[in-house]
Order: C-alpha cells, then sequence, then structure tokens
C-alpha cells in the first residue's frame, strides 16, 4: 500500500524536488555573483586609494618644489 | 581585532522560519531566500556608493591642489621671464643677512578624530548601545563631577596628556630658574642653550 503510494506521488514530488534544485542553483549563481561584486569593490577601493596616495606623494614634492623655486625667484626680485 | 568596515546584511538568507500554514515549503523557503537577495543587493548598492563617494572625494581635492599648484607654476613662469641677471647687483652683506630658505613643514594634525570618522564607523557606533544615562546622579554628588566621567571618559587621554605637557613645560621653567640663580656669571653660556643658532649661508662658511 505504502509502495502502490509513493509509486504514485513520485512524479508530482520529484518534480518538486528536482525544481527546488533549480531553484538552489540559480540562488547560488546570484550569491557568487554577489560576492564577485563585493571582492571587485574591495579590490577597486584598495587599488584607487594605493594609486591616490602616490599622487598625494607626488603632489606634497610637487608643492615643496615650487615653493623652493618661488623663494628663489622672489629673493632675485627683492635684489633688483 | 579588526573591525568590519561594511557588513552586507541579512547576512543569512534562508534561516528564517517557515510559517505553519505554508503546505509548499520548498517554494517558501525559495522566494523568502529571493527577497532576502534584493536586500543583500540593496545594501550592496549602498555600500557601493559610499566606496565611490569616499574616493571621488579624495580625488576632488587632489584637483583642487593640482589647480593651485597650475596657477603658480603659471605665475612663475610669467616671473621667470621678467628676470634679468645683468640688472640684479648682489652685495655679500645682503646675502649674509637674509634667512636661510627653510619650507612649511606642514604637519598632519588630529588625524583620527571626530571629523575625520567614515560614515560606516559612524553608522557601527549609533547602532551600538549608550551607556547608562549615569549623568543623571550627578546632581547628587559631593565632590560636584560628572557622573559618568567615573563610568566612560572620551576625553581622558587628552587630559593625561595636557597634564603632562603642562608638567613639562614647569620642570623647565622651574630648570631655567635653577640655572639662572645657581649660576648667575655663566646666564651668557647658557642662552644658546635656549635659542636656537641662526642657519648660516654657504657662502659665509667658504670666506672662513
Amino acid at each position: 500500500m505504502l509502495s502502490v503510494k509513493m509509486a504514485g506521488q513520485e512524479d508530482p514530488v520529484q518534480r518538486e524536488i528536482h525544481q527546488d534544485w533549480a531553484n538552489r542553483e540559480y540562488i547560488e549563481v546570484i550569491t557568487s555573483s554577489i560576492k564577485k561584486i563585493a571582492d571587485f569593490l574591495n579590490s577597486f577601493d584598495m587599488s584607487c586609494r594605493s594609486r591616490l596616495a602616490t599622487l598625494n606623494e607626488k603632489l606634497t614634492a610637487l608643492e615643496r618644489r615650487i615653493e623652493y623655486i618661488e623663494a628663489r625667484v622672489t629673493k632675485g626680485e627683492t635684489l633688483t | 581585532m579588526p573591525l568590519v568596515k561594511r557588513r552586507i546584511e541579512p547576512r543569512h538568507l534562508c534561516r528564517g522560519a517557515v510559517p505553519d500554514e505554508v503546505t509548499s515549503e520548498l517554494e517558501c523557503v525559495t522566494n523568502s531566500t529571493l527577497a532576502a537577495i534584493i536586500k543583500q543587493l540593496g545594501s550592496l548598492s549602498r555600500h557601493a556608493e559610499d566606496i565611490f563617494g569616499e574616493l571621488f572625494n579624495e580625488a576632488n581635492s587632489f584637483y583642487m591642489r593640482m589647480n593651485n599648484l597650475q596657477e603658480r607654476v603659471d605665475l612663475l613662469a610669467v616671473k621667470v621671464t621678467q628676470l634679468d641677471s645683468t640688472v640684479e647687483e648682489v652685495s655679500l652683506q645682503d646675502i649674509n643677512m637674509r634667512k636661510a630658505f627653510k619650507s612649511s613643514t606642514i604637519q598632519d594634525q588630529q588625524v583620527v578624530s571626530r571629523t575625520s570618522i567614515p560614515n560606516p564607523v559612524v553608522e557601527m557606533y549609533h547602532r551600538g548601545d549608550k551607556p547608562p544615562p549615569l549623568n543623571i546622579l550627578s546632581p547628587y554628588r559631593d565632590d560636584k563631577k560628572d557622573a559618568l566621567k567615573f563610568y566612560t571618559d572620551p576625553s581622558y587621554f587628552f587630559m593625561l596628556w595636557r597634564e603632562k605637557m603642562l608638567q613639562a613645560t614647569e620642570d623647565k621653567r622651574k630648570e631655567k630658574r635653577r640655572q639662572k640663580t645657581s649660576c648667575p656669571a655663566h646666564c651668557d653660556q647658557g642662552r644658546p642653550h635656549t635659542r636656537q643658532a641662526p642657519p648660516r649661508s654657504p657662502l659665509f662658511s667658504s670666506e672662513n
């Protein structure tokens, strides 16, 4: 009796289980994409910050050089 | 322990309890998981906007600095063309009298302060529990101190540093007074220790 009942319910139950597996695979694809986006954002942030830090160093060096040159040129002016 | 700056909520997708009156449980779990995924995408986009906003602000500040530098370079270029070495007369006394060039050393101060705190850390701070309202007991104290400061005092380290600095200046003042009273004949020798020697130009040293 039980085995006949199981045989009768096999198709819809199996169908439901297959559908559930497909849904879970779809959800897994989406969640792994979300993780990839999060990884990309982190690495983009880090690389941008390191480039901006390099830029900051160069800017500071340029500012100091220009300050020195301004002092030299201004000195020349006051002596005239 | 490192602090997680940005957390995507909700963390767990399919841990909610299934309601009792639902017959197709698998579909119910799938739907609730998809709803949680949409919330996660919303949280992710908010964090992404915050990240790009921070980077944009920093890049913008560099753009302003670079514009400023460009203007200064243009001014210098004009000035340099106007300089004429034949007209200038440089006397040796004038070179010695002038102060040597010293670049403006700008030190970063208050780097880790309330004003520079990033937004996600502010949100994390506000999500935390407030300290117990011990300040309502302050009027009942005999020594008139703030009762909450005995539990948590944000200005403690600044006060400690201030006390140390005041103590250091007081010690230096006492030392100076002791030097003056103990050796009055050598007070001229003692002066260079407190005053910085003026920088000498290279021309002056080569003459000697």
